[in-house]
């Protein structure tokens, strides 16, 4: 389990950024499962919105899920990029669940959430300009020192672009992460939703992303509605997510890789299968790598 | 070029009202139209919303049916838009808000405020659990004075209409009964026992006792509210005796004080 993926951890992981595996989103459904047959899953990974309650069954689990596998911590509600100030209630609560948990590291997303005091919950697009690249950059700042360590920030789908943005979604990410020092979760199916809905060559994402500063990946199915496909996260993993998660472990190396269900959960093996798959893909890519050396 | 903040202020205007203002600021793609790609958004805020109040408030949901239910959600949410960090408390003034705008069906906002206080138990603050064994211990000189504390997940309630078979059917996926008065208002507990929530009505004179124990009460006082309701004087002690150990047994009680 674990112990495997952390001796052949390569070499350039660090306390800050270790290498975990092979991950699945941790989702009510599978609770007991997890804990009756403590399946070869090398980390879980929580959102973190659902476990700042005050007791009760999701934290119970979660104690007893952690108390067997890395978990790391996911948010939805930062709004990173939102122009209310920083929620400080919010802070202090993922700041306490980070005591509890102790997680590898904590993420949220490239986007905003709500505005004027309302919470919109859904990741809302921010147009690629300077002003944005600074504003979430003091944010990222702001949230770090809270924390006392670099998050991770995600890139997320969208159906919209708009017409005063000033770069691509890949520079304006890069341009983000470089002026706040913060990491990267690159999420696949995320670039191909948006490289379909906006009409770009995926690959140009990679090529352009920080590659170098990725701590981990998400991989995830969608929903295609001919014109547009939508990021629904209720279908496996489809081909030509695959196909870019290649591409991209060719260009980063191994990186924590993590599937993402939310939506008609299927029996746990059928996630088992789909982590197998992102196991030999990524270590082809470590072979690879080997034989370029 | 507009600001961030007064794209956002448009963006959200659009999302909760329908106020097209946004579309101005839209790159088109190719032949694509703007229209259906900014509803996705739109779309994805109701369905959210709605889903998080369906799965609070699935009884209800049976009860009116999924087209008025969600008409209700659309409702609610233009009155109390979420302004919380997590979809786990948006749905807390459901049961007011029908109270206030289904005044005519009074077992709407019952019902509602029945399934809710079930999701205020399931994740309630943990606390300890006294236990039978742990009382027995007390020496029979202090009961008099011994005062409780109840488990934090305990909340209490008083029915005027059958919403307990109602949510019991619906969870069922039984036909759900017509609503009815109860011929008496039943006073109810909710609570959590481990992991496990739970409900179960209570006769009056355990009413008074458990109101007097919340309210910090000695067993004297508790045994004195017993004696108030027809519980015949030589009987007390065994009446209060009885209903302690029900509420030990039944993980009720989180701390005995002396
Ligand atoms: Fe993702």
């Amino acid at each position: 389990m674990n112990t495997i993926s952390t001796a052949m951890a390569p070499e350039s992981a660090t306390d800050e950024t270790p290498y975990l595996g092979y991950g699945l989103g941790l989702r009510p459904e599978y609770y007991e499962t997890i804990l009756e047959s403590t399946p070869d899953v090398d980390w879980f990974e929580i959102i973190s919105e659902n476990y700042m309650v005050d007791g009760g069954k999701p934290l119970y689990y979660l104690d007893r899920i952690n108390e067997r596998y890395p978990i790391v911590m996911h948010g939805v509600s930062l709004s990173i990029g939102g122009t209310d100030p920083l929620d400080q209630v919010y802070l202090r609560r993922l700041k306490a669940l980070a005591k509890r948990v102790q997680p590898a590291w904590i993420s949220d997303h490239l986007c905003w959430t709500g505005q004027g005091g309302h919470n919109m919950h859904d990741l809302l697009p921010l147009p690629y300009t300077d002003e944005a690249v600074r504003h979430v950059a003091a944010r990222v700042r702001q949230v770090q020192d809270t924390l006392g360590r670099r998050i991770l920030l995600e890139n997320v789908s969208s159906y919209v672009n708009y017409s005063h943005s000033t770069m691509s979604e890949w520079a304006f990410l890069s341009a983000v992460v470089e002026e706040a020092d913060c990491l990267v979760l690159l999420d696949i199916n995320n670039i191909y939703v948006s490289a379909v809905n906006h009409r770009f060559a995926p690959q140009d994402y990679l090529d352009g992303a920080p590659l170098e500063r990725v701590q981990q990946i998400h991989l995830a199915g969608h929903t295609d509605y001919g014109d547009f496909i939508i990021d629904t996260h209720d279908h496996p993993v489809p081909d030509p997510v695959w196909d870019l998660y290649t591409e991209a472990l060719k260009r980063c190396g191994r990186v924590s890789t993590l599937i993402e269900r939310d939506d008609r959960f299927p029996p746990f093996a059928e996630l088992m299968e789909e982590l197998q798959r992102a196991r030999l893909l990524g270590g082809e890519a470590l072979q690879a790598e080997r034989c370029q050396v | 070029m507009p600001g961030l903040n007064e794209l956002q202020v448009n963006f959200k205007r659009y999302l909760m009202t329908g106020y097209p203002a946004i579309a101005a600021h839209i790159a088109s793609v190719g032949e694509s139209q703007q229209k259906p790609r900014l509803a996705v958004y739109a779309n994805a805020y109701r369905a959210r919303l709605v889903e998080a109040l369906a799965a609070d408030y699935e009884a209800l949901k049976a009860v009116l049916g999924d087209d008025s239910f969600i008409d209700l959600c659309h409702d609610y949410l233009d009155a109390h838009p979420s302004t919380g960090f997590s979809l786990r408390s948006f749905g807390q003034h459901l049961p007011d808000y029908l109270r206030r705008v289904h005044r005519r069906q009074p077992y709407l906002g019952e019902l509602a405020e029945f399934e809710w206080l079930l999701t205020e138990a399931f994740d309630a603050p943990d606390a300890p659990v006294v236990g039978v064994e742990d009382v027995s211990r007390i020496p029979p000189g202090s009961w008099a004075c011994l005062r409780m504390r109840l488990h934090p997940s305990v909340h209490r309630l008083r029915l005027n209409w059958n919403v307990v078979n109602i949510r019991q059917s619906a969870k069922d996926t039984a036909a759900i009964p017509a609503a009815e008065r109860l011929p008496e208002p039943v006073a109810c507990i909710i609570w959590r026992d481990g992991l496990t929530t739970q409900y179960r009505s209570l006769m009056p004179d355990e009413e008074s006792a458990l109101v007097a124990a919340e309210g910090g009460a000695t067993f004297t006082e508790l045994c004195e509210q017993l004696a108030a309701h027809d519980v015949p004087q030589d009987q007390v002690p065994l009446r209060a005796a009885g209903l302690l150990k029900t509420w030990l047994t039944s993980a009720l009680i989180s701390e005995v004080l002396l």
